[in-house]
């Protein structure tokens, strides 16, 4: 038997066996008096949620018996440079690699100081003769495509010696979001390389991650998706350095156990991954879900899918769970992180209708309920607080009796007990492993306030992305759809008023259970305290948490200090360093209109007409609209054109050079008069 | 002030060879993957089935013949 199949088999029996012996404890609280369809509900909730929880715990210590010695980054080397020369042996020709960063009305600037970045890394790699970039826009905002377009050409100027290859593509239709338009360039291009690397807008690897991650492509034919896992850095407000923190100490450990049961049946999270080109072609062209969204239609999660359908294949997809310089841009404020887990909810749920669709392996099955389940975890954890309180009330006023949680008390806490110490001592366990390296700004007092930091943020947060979770669950269960918008990712903070708007249902909803507490019994109102105090307070605390300014006392204090500030890795330098350049040439260019820009500056018509012309989807008849938006245009200039219209015209490359051809006769004609006069 | 336009033919050359937009083409085929459901769970869902359609049918028959009877009184 494989040390992964002993790994699942006691994984599940430790799971099913805690959760019975918490739902046996549990059920004699609540059945010792009466049993009443209340405590059967809740009782069900306990084992769903209990099971959730007491898996993760047995996954973190299973995972750290078979690993002994989480490579954690904090204090031990990564085991870069595993894939020796022999194991590669084999293949005549180094594998072709695409990176591709597919990208949706983001930041120019941040988006082409990643690529300058990354090209540098792969020329410092030595590997920069095998990969292309191509940097795959979405992109509907007519100003932030000419902005892309002006970005790319600096790109190329700034790094025309670097032996590779930058490519720039826009889709004229984005059918199918950021899958579709993955799927145009495997369709389109994909012939012509051997893997691709995923990146996401906000995606950093670090050149010798992307040497290791393509070597290990070569030595494995069979590997299929090779997911290396992203950390969340460079960002400043509270409640991003939370994310981070939690990501950098918490998260090799939750790795380790996430690696231990799934080896080769891994996930993919849909960036900061390797990918083999021909099999994704062959085998993981998404299928459209029957229905209407929002669970039917186009699969928005597609990246559990594709891995799902990669192992049907016979592909190995694996985690890279030893790598670092994989790193992330996390949302900077709560109610943008809600956003974001708005969209995972919809694409999760959707996978509700693929989970048992035929030959998938049991453990890409297993991805999909655990993905649902860490949405639908929330209204259940909502009904089993409500449910609890409708049972104290059943007792006190039905049957006329003490309620069964308070007549046993000391039972009823250690069920709490139990459960709060198996979500706390893998974090626990992740900052002793973090306490081994031992640094001037990071020891071990400073990893012990942020834990104790961390552990009370979560706590205080939970209620409200309970709120905000079951409000998602039920939204998209009633038939409504998310938008899909771009995500938010600058330092901005929070509004109040933008608070109110996101919080201000759950600061009722939160009043309305403390006064039922009260008004019930004093027991209950300090049972629900943690459940309520995060909803009456949420509008400040949500301010607060997303303020910069108590992310920078945080990191003046030594506290949620994570070790890429410490040491900051190559990469992260030069994304910094080359930002503010693209951030100043977005600027200079951000208050113009684009179709005027477009043709006051014939470089950027000229750049702009290429694009257009490398592309078959702009090659397209012009129609008597195009004719009269460009008299339109040519008499009023561009402001008279709605921005629809303006759009179809950048979109058509002769009505841009007949546009440019009626205004340079213009001008020719007024200098003709003026050397006249 | 008057602004100077210049036809894009007259557009400056960078020095360097100029870039490609775009590569040439080596189209793959993607087909879309048909995820039919398991016939297990087809099976498994439809046992789950039985008793709703047994109340369903007993309670549609009910209706028809009490339907039935009030046609008779009438």
């Amino acid at each position: 038997m494989s040390r992964e199949s002993i790994a699942r088999i006691a994984l599940l029996s430790l799971t099913v066996l805690t959760t019975i012996v918490g739902a046996t404890v549990f059920g004699m609280i609540l059945f010792s008096h009466s049993i009443s369809i209340m405590d059967v509900a809740q009782l069900l909730i306990f084992i769903c949620l209990f099971a959730l929880v007491a898996f993760s715990f047995w996954s973190v210590l299973a995972g750290l018996l078979l690993y002994p010695r989480p490579t954690t980054p904090l204090y031990v080397k990564k085991t870069q440079g595993t894939v020796k020369e022999k194991d590669v042996v084999g293949h005549a020709a180094p594998e072709r690699v695409a990176i591709c960063v597919p990208i949706y009305q983001e930041d120019p600037a941040r988006v082409f100081a990643g690529v300058e970045a990354t090209i540098r890394e792969l020329v410092d790699a030595g590997i920069n003769h095998r990969c292309d970039i191509f940097v795959l826009s979405d992109t509907r905002d007519t100003n932030i495509w000419i902005l892309e377009e002006r970005c790319w050409q600096e790109v190329l100027e700034r790094n025309h010696d670097s032996g590779l290859q930058v490519y720039y593509r826009r889709r004229k239709f984005n059918k199918a979001r950021k899958s579709g338009n993955i799927e145009d360039f495997v369709k389109r291009f994909g012939g012509s390389y051997d893997v691709m690397v995923i990146y996401d807008a906000d995606s950093l690897m670090a050149g010798p991650t992307l040497k290791e991650m393509i070597a290990r492509m070569d030595a494995e034919q069979d590997l299929g998706i090779l997911q290396a896992p992203p950390r969340p850095v460079n960002r400043m407000s509270l409640f991003a350095r939370l994310q981070q923190y939690a990501a950098a100490v918490y998260g090799p450990v939750f790795a380790n156990g996430l690696r231990l049961w799934t080896e080769n049946d891994g996930n993919y999270w849909g960036h900061n991954a390797a990918i083999r080109i021909k099999p994704f072609a062959e085998h993981c062209g998404l299928p459209v879900l029957p229905g209407t969204p929002p669970l039917g239609g186009e699969i928005l999660s597609h990246d559990f899918v594709e891995a799902a359908l990669m192992r049907k294949a016979g592909y190995k997809v694996r985690l890279a769970e030893d790598l670092d310089g994989s790193f992330e841009e996390c949302p900077t404020t709560l109610i943008d992180f809600a956003m974001r887990d708005q969209r995972w909810c919809q694409g999760n749920l959707q996978h509700s209708a693929l989970v048992a669709r035929e030959g998938l392996h049991p453990i890409s099955r297993a991805h999909m309920v655990m993905g649902i389940l860490s949405f639908v975890a929330a209204p259940l954890w909502a009904l089993f607080i409500l449910f609890g309180v409708a049972g104290v009330l059943y007792d006190m006023y039905v049957i006329e009796q003490v309620p069964d949680v308070y007549t046993h008390w000391g039972w009823s806490a250690g069920v709490f007990i139990a459960t709060m110490l198996m979500l706390l001592i893998p974090k626990l366990i992740g900052t002793i492993h973090a306490t081994g390296r031992r640094d001037e700004k990071y020891n071990g007092f400073s990893l012990f306030f942020s834990t104790i930091l961390e552990v009370v943020a979560s706590v205080i947060v939970a209620p409200i992305f309970m709120a905000f979770h079951s409000r998602f669950v039920f939204t998209i269960l009633a038939g409504r759809s998310v938008e899909w918008g771009p995500q938010q990712r600058t330092e901005s903070g929070t509004a109040f008023g933008d608070a109110v708007n996101a919080h201000g249902l759950q600061t009722i909803a939160g009043i309305v259970l403390a006064l039922i507490g009260f008004w019930l019994s004093p027991d209950l109102f300090l049972w629900l305290s943690p459940v309520y105090f995060g909803l009456i307070f949420s509008i400040p605390i949500s301010m607060l948490i997303s303020s910069q300014k108590l992310g920078y006392i945080a990191r003046r204090l030594g506290l949620l200090i994570i070790p890429e500030e410490i040491n900051v890795p190559r990469v992260i330098r030069r994304l910094n360093e080359s930002e503010p350049h693209y951030q100043s040439l977005v600027d200079s260019l951000h208050d113009t209109d684009p179709l005027t820009h477009l043709l006051n500056d014939v470089s950027l018509l000229d750049l702009h007409l290429r694009v257009l012309d490398a592309n078959p989807e702009y090659q397209r008849d012009d129609d008597e609209q195009l004719e009269r938006e460009c008299g339109l245009a040519y008499h009023g200039g561009s402001s008279y054109l709605q921005p629809a219209d303006r759009e179809k015209l950048m979109q058509s490359p002769a009505s841009l050079r007949h546009l440019n051809h009626k205004l340079t006769g213009q001008t020719a004609a007024k200098q003709r008069a003026a050397s006249r006069a | 002030m008057t602004t100077t336009y210049q036809p894009v033919e007259a557009a400056p050359k960078p020095v360097e060879q100029r870039p490609h937009v775009l590569p040439e083409e080596r189209p793959l085929e993607m087909p879309h993957q048909d995820m039919a459901i398991s016939p297990v769970v087809t099976n498994i869902v439809q046992w789950l089935r039985l008793p709703g359609d047994a109340i369903r049918n007993a309670l549609s028959f009910r209706r028809r013949r009490e339907t039935q009877e009030t046609h008779h009184v009438a």
